[in-house]
């Protein structure tokens, strides 16, 4: 090989290395220099997440809870951002990441884009501001229990439901059988207690009158200029404006932001592929 | 062959090459820079995420520090080729050699000469003195400070008619 080709590779090779190398070292600092912690939202809200690669996108409480208190334990840490793009999820999950949000010792500041709704606007709701994009949707205040019941199709086709329980309402919300009125009677009762929380959760979060959020409260979504002139929104704009607010909220001159990284292994990964994902068993499933 | 001496000579063979031929010459290391660069992308969207602008991190001590690293590498890129083979390689494919007015180029004037592109004060003020100095006096103000000179071999059939 001709010795100038040679030592071109060479040098080549020494520089991408040497390049690596001090991109590792940036790498490595994660969390290092930055001073503001950004915190994604994304998907649905669900307690736990599936490990699959062709995973549905889901903000996993569990994780994002973790991250949180990383953020606060952190000293270099002076304002938590929340970047929210989800519907809402199941009302535990929500709950937990509020209540992890409402503990911060630090500025938080919830950054609605696409959507903030149910679950996740409780989650913003639990932060000091929130920024919401003019045309975001949010609010959807509410819970929602309602799903596919299958037992006319399984009758049309002579399939029938073998029901054997102990328990009357053991299988309440089963897709295979029609709900009796008693059993309606309790799953709405639970929604509505649900609601109850929700709203009183929102109303403490906002500092506002419970007899208000529960007028707003009927479920419906606000587009973010909407919300902001009924009150569930601080702010219209996106990420400039919500930078901009961290800076004047938590005094900061400069924003420098940390992200964590959640890393699956391949491995678990590859292994999620083949196992179930339960968050799409059928039947009844309460979100917020 | 020793390009100082030829070109220091008067030797037929090489002269100052146009404007335009240098310029060429540094787009492809830019391309080759920033491929050089790749490992740093997921650092700088870690610092700026998508969607934000640049001037919302201005003032950015981690921002400065990537800067400054990622600087170093294109330095590095431009010293190394240019002191170890007298030509980067946008240079190659044009046929373009750096030479000292010393009688060998050292270290200190590859990477003096490669300065220019660190985007930070005062350095970033070659961006326009040095195509300034180029276009009028065929020669960077970088170089004319590093002593140093770029060339072109001429074709064959060029070299007749000078």
């Amino acid at each position: 090989m001709n010795d100038k080709i040679k030592n071109t590779i060479i040098i080549l090779i020494i520089i991408l290395l040497i390049s690596y190398l001090a991109a590792s070292i940036f790498k490595m600092k994660e969390g290092g220099f930055g001073n503001v912690a950004l915190i994604k939202i994304s998907g649905l809200i669900v307690s736990e997440g599936a490990d699959s690669i062709f995973a549905e996108k889901m903000a996993v409480s569990e994780e994002i809870v973790r991250d949180i208190e990383k953020a606060d334990a952190d000293e270099g840490i002076k304002a938590v951002i929340f970047e929210i793009n989800s519907p809402g999820g199941t009302a535990v999950a929500s709950a937990e990441i509020a209540e992890a949000v409402k503990k911060v010792n630090k500025t938080t500041v919830a950054l609605i884009r696409e959507a903030g709704t149910s679950g996740a606007y409780w989650i913003a709701s639990a932060c000091d501001k929130i920024v919401a994009h003019p045309l975001s949707i949010t609010g959807s205040i509410g819970v929602i229990g309602s799903y596919l019941e299958f037992s006319g199709l399984l009758e049309r086709y002579n399939i029938s439901y073998e029901r054997l329980v102990a328990g009357e309402h053991k299988d309440m919300g089963t897709p295979l059988k029609e709900l009796t009125e008693s059993e309606r009677e309790i799953l709405q009762s639970i929604l509505y207690q649900m609601h109850d929380y929700f709203i009183k959760q929102v109303a403490e979060n906002r500092e506002l009158s419970e007899d208000y959020v529960r007028e707003i409260a009927t479920g419906r979504i606000y587009l973010g200029k909407e919300a902001k002139e009924i009150g569930l929104v601080d702010v219209l704009g996106s990420k400039d404006e919500a930078i901009a607010l961290i800076k004047q909220e938590a005094n900061l001159s400069v924003v420098e932001f940390v992200r964590y990284k959640r890393q699956k292994s391949l491995l678990s990964s590859l292994a999620g592929v083949f196992s179930r994902n339960d968050n799409l068993e059928e039947g009844l499933k309460i979100t917020t | 062959m020793n390009i100082s001496s030829a070109v220091m000579s008067h030797k037929k063979g090489f002269a100052a090459p146009s404007f335009w031929k240098r310029t060429l010459a540094f787009l492809v290391d830019l391309l080759i820079i920033d491929l050089l660069l790749t490992p740093f992308e997921s650092a700088v969207q870690n610092i700026i995420p998508p969607g934000v602008s640049f001037v919302a991190f201005q003032g950015s001590s981690r921002l400065i520090w990537l800067m400054i690293a990622m600087s170093a590498v294109a330095v590095l890129y431009f010293a190394l080729f240019e002191y170890k083979l007298r030509q980067s390689i946008g240079k190659m494919i044009f046929k373009l050699y750096v030479i000292s007015d010393t009688k060998e180029l050292k270290i200190w004037q590859a990477v003096g000469r490669s300065l220019f592109i660190i985007p930070i004060f005062p350095f970033i003020l070659l961006w326009l003195i040095d195509p300034v100095y180029l276009i009028f006096r065929k020669r960077r103000l970088s170089e004319i400070l590093t002593k140093t000179w770029v060339i072109e071999q001429l074709p064959p059939w060029r070299v007749k008619n000078e």
